[in-house]
């Protein structure tokens, strides 16, 4: 450029920066001038139209943050409102537990994420509505391919737990996931989701269109994500560490028509096995196994997985328990935002027993039996992705015989739907 | 427990060491053809270099350099400012490099009658204003629109250039890739779309002019030609390593030269 050019060009750059707010949406036809005149290259061009929009869109990270090297900082939220009715009924039993017929608030999350450098950042996420955690941890991310957590999460075990609540096609979680994940309450068994320790999770491409995933994590055995459970020391009933591994492959069908995944998972639990909840910290261990598979070709996608558990002495002092269950959940876009949803699922809690309201969220309790299944028939209507969406499904399920064998029988059914919103 | 420990940490370090290839993903405007020709090129002088190229949409190399996993972005349209600030958050710096210009041609079934349109029934045709031949001087017949699906740069460059940011007409037909579109176009009497400038000689289609202007290298470069535009590389900042000198090769007067055979325009 010559010395005349060189001077407007750095005056109109100048000018351009300092007033990147007020010029960043109609600055093109002034660029497209530069260009014609001569003063600018259409690769100069490119990085001043670049550099106007990071400047108008810069968060005032200064301003928010304590820490002089934060480098981004960003927030977060998840709404989700739902209604539930259902209505549980016991065979034989003069009257049925009280029935649900409630909106209420699902969950409220709140995300705030901050980075100190390009591979180290931290996340923390509050549900508002559970008052508990979601996540709260620390990141390493020594390349794109592999990353380290510090802290509270999910365990990488039990694949529908470990995705997104802002992704579900059947608006809850599986009963079979929530009896292996859930809190042990005596019944469930708390064998995966939020622990604190540490985690790894990495990738690696094997071909074009085949790669290798996995995830390795020790952890605290006992699940309490509320935030008095989460800063507790702990007990002799939770000293022993939990060891968990995840691996799988996944990839991707001919002319880009869609994606796979297969794994298998397995979370080691010492000491947090027998019967009811009263017998932790006293030798007897808990080992969960989970068999998953997410293909998704062209509208279509199949979401399964197979899980079991080896509890020691889980069903009496004299004998252990091996609960097992499977859920799977075809789903089809019928048009760009219209889905249809269905989901079977079985579970045999061997002994250890169910309740409706173990697995089915919000459904009136019923009494404790050894068996259930579930069929879930609904649709999503996606108004902008899964930032805006309304979910409405259709539930029955129902738990029978005893946990000793004998002939019983309760039944949920009912209906969900549920709002989002998350940005 | 010890052992444990040891193990975890041997597993981290061992995926830590482990190598790198020039991962590449993006537009299928220049993914499908121009950038695998240039990735052979690029390994007759660089023999230990291998490549992953997946064109699956610009918005998949924009989020592949926001997610870091691939080293280039391919993308036929400029970043969107969401993007940009996605990036930033994240501590990445979208950095666009031109490497080529392109034309979006419209394309018609080659016996269709029709050698021209206006900006304005271009416009009416793919929003679905008008929806047969004859209000625009073809022979009677409800008109076939198809389009890229909405992952495509090309897709979102069209509604911005053709069609003043309207929608699509409902009716409109996505497809995943130019050479389906041309396909398409070649096999529907009454088919219309839109498709680079590297695709405009596929069997079956010709080429109409808007407002008397044909796509060509001349049109595109001095912008008489109304849907011109430039396509992309995006990097994290500054390209750094292999990925650098593949940027530099794409651009150097061998790469162009590439760039011209495939049907592009070159940046210089």
């Amino acid at each position: 450029m010559k010395v005349t050019q060189i001077k407007t060009f750095t005056a109109l750059c100048g000018a351009l920066l300092f007033t990147a707010g007020a010029f960043a949406q109609d600055s093109g036809a002034l660029i497209e001038a530069l260009i014609r005149k001569g003063i600018l290259t259409n690769q100069e061009a490119e990085d001043i139209r670049a550099d106007l929009v990071r400047e108008n869109n810069t968060i005032p990270a200064h301003a928010m943050a304590g820490g002089k090297t934060t480098d981004r900082l960003s927030v977060g939220m998840r709404m989700q409102i739902q209604y539930a009715s259902l209505d549980t009924n016991v065979t034989g039993a003069a009257f049925g537990p009280v029935a649900t017929d409630h909106f209420f608030t699902r969950r409220m999350y709140i995300t705030m994420k901050a980075g100190v450098g390009a591979d180290w950042g931290a996340t923390m996420t509050y549900d508002l509505a559970g008052g508990s955690y979601d996540d709260a941890i620390l990141e390493w991310k020594p390349t794109p391919d592999l990353s380290f957590n510090f802290g509270l999460r999910k365990v990488n075990v039990v694949n529908e737990e470990r995705g997104s609540s802002g992704n579900l096609k059947a608006i809850e979680r599986s009963g079979v996931t929530r009896f292996f994940v859930e809190t042990n309450n005596g019944r469930r068994l708390g064998a995966g989701s939020y622990r604190i320790g540490a985690f790894l999770d990495g990738k690696k491409e094997i071909t074009n269109s085949v790669g290798i995933v996995y995830s390795a994590a020790i952890t605290n055995p006992e699940r309490d994500e509320t935030f008095a459970g989460a800063s507790a020391v702990g007990t002799n009933a939770t000293n022993r560490k939990a060891f968990w591994g995840n691996v799988g492959l996944n990839g991707k069908f001919a002319e880009n028509a869609g994606t796979w995944i297969a794994g298998f998972g397995l979370g080691v639990l010492p000491d947090q096995g027998g019967a009811s909840n009263t017998n932790l910290g006293r030798g007897f261990d808990l080992n969960v196994y989970s068999y998953y598979t997410d293909i998704t070709y062209g509208r279509f996608n199949l979401l399964a997985e197979y899980l079991s558990a080896n509890l020691e002495k889980g069903f009496s002092a004299t004998r252990d328990s091996k609960p097992s269950g499977y859920y799977i959940q075809p789903s089809f876009m019928l048009t760009e935002s219209l889905e249809a949803v269905a989901r079977y699922q079985q579970l045999d809690s061997d002994g250890r027993g169910v309740q409706l309201g173990d697995v089915v969220r919000s459904a009136p309790a019923g009494p404790t039996m050894n068996k259930f299944s579930e069929w879930y028939v609904g649709g999503n209507w996606y108004i902008r992705g899964q930032d805006l969406k309304f979910q409405l499904g259709a539930i029955s399920g129902k738990t029978k015989d005893t946990v000793t064998g004998g002939p019983a029988e309760a039944k949920t059914v009912g209906l969900r739907s549920q709002m989002q919103l998350q940005f | 427990m010890t052992k444990a420990l040891f193990l975890f940490a041997a597993l981290s370090l061992a995926t830590v060491a482990s190598a790198q290839k020039l991962v590449i993903k993006g537009s299928d405007t220049l993914g499908a053809k121009l950038v695998p020709t240039l990735a052979e090129e690029y390994k007759a002088t660089h023999p230990g270099v291998s490549f992953e190229i997946a064109a699956e949409g610009s918005t998949t190399g924009i989020a592949a350099i926001i997610d870091g996993t691939a080293q280039i972005g391919m993308s036929s349209r400029r970043a969107k400012p969401t993007e940009i600030s996605a990036a930033t958050a994240k501590g990445v710096t979208l950095k666009p490099i031109i490497v080529a210009y392109d034309g979006m041609a419209v394309i018609v079934n080659a016996n269709s009658p029709l050698a021209k349109l206006t900006l304005r029934q271009v416009e009416q045709i793919f929003t679905g204003d008008v929806t047969d031949w004859s209000a625009v001087g073809g022979k009677p017949g409800k008109i076939s629109v198809y389009t890229r699906n909405t992952s495509s740069g090309t897709y979102s460059d069209w509604k911005d250039l053709a069609m003043k940011k309207r929608d699509y007409a409902k009716s409109s037909q996505k497809m995943a890739g130019n050479e389906q579109i041309a396909s398409e176009v070649a096999k529907n009497p009454n088919g219309i779309g839109y498709v680079g400038l590297a695709y405009i000689q596929a069997e079956g289609i010709k080429v109409v002019s808007i407002d008397g202007v044909t796509p060509s290298k001349e049109t595109v470069l001095n912008k008489t030609y109304a849907y011109a535009r430039p396509t992309f590389y995006y990097t994290n900042g500054e390209p750094a390593g292999e990925a650098a000198k593949f940027v530099e090769f794409a651009l150097s007067d061998a790469g162009q030269k590439v760039t011209a055979k495939i049907g592009f325009v070159p940046v210089k």
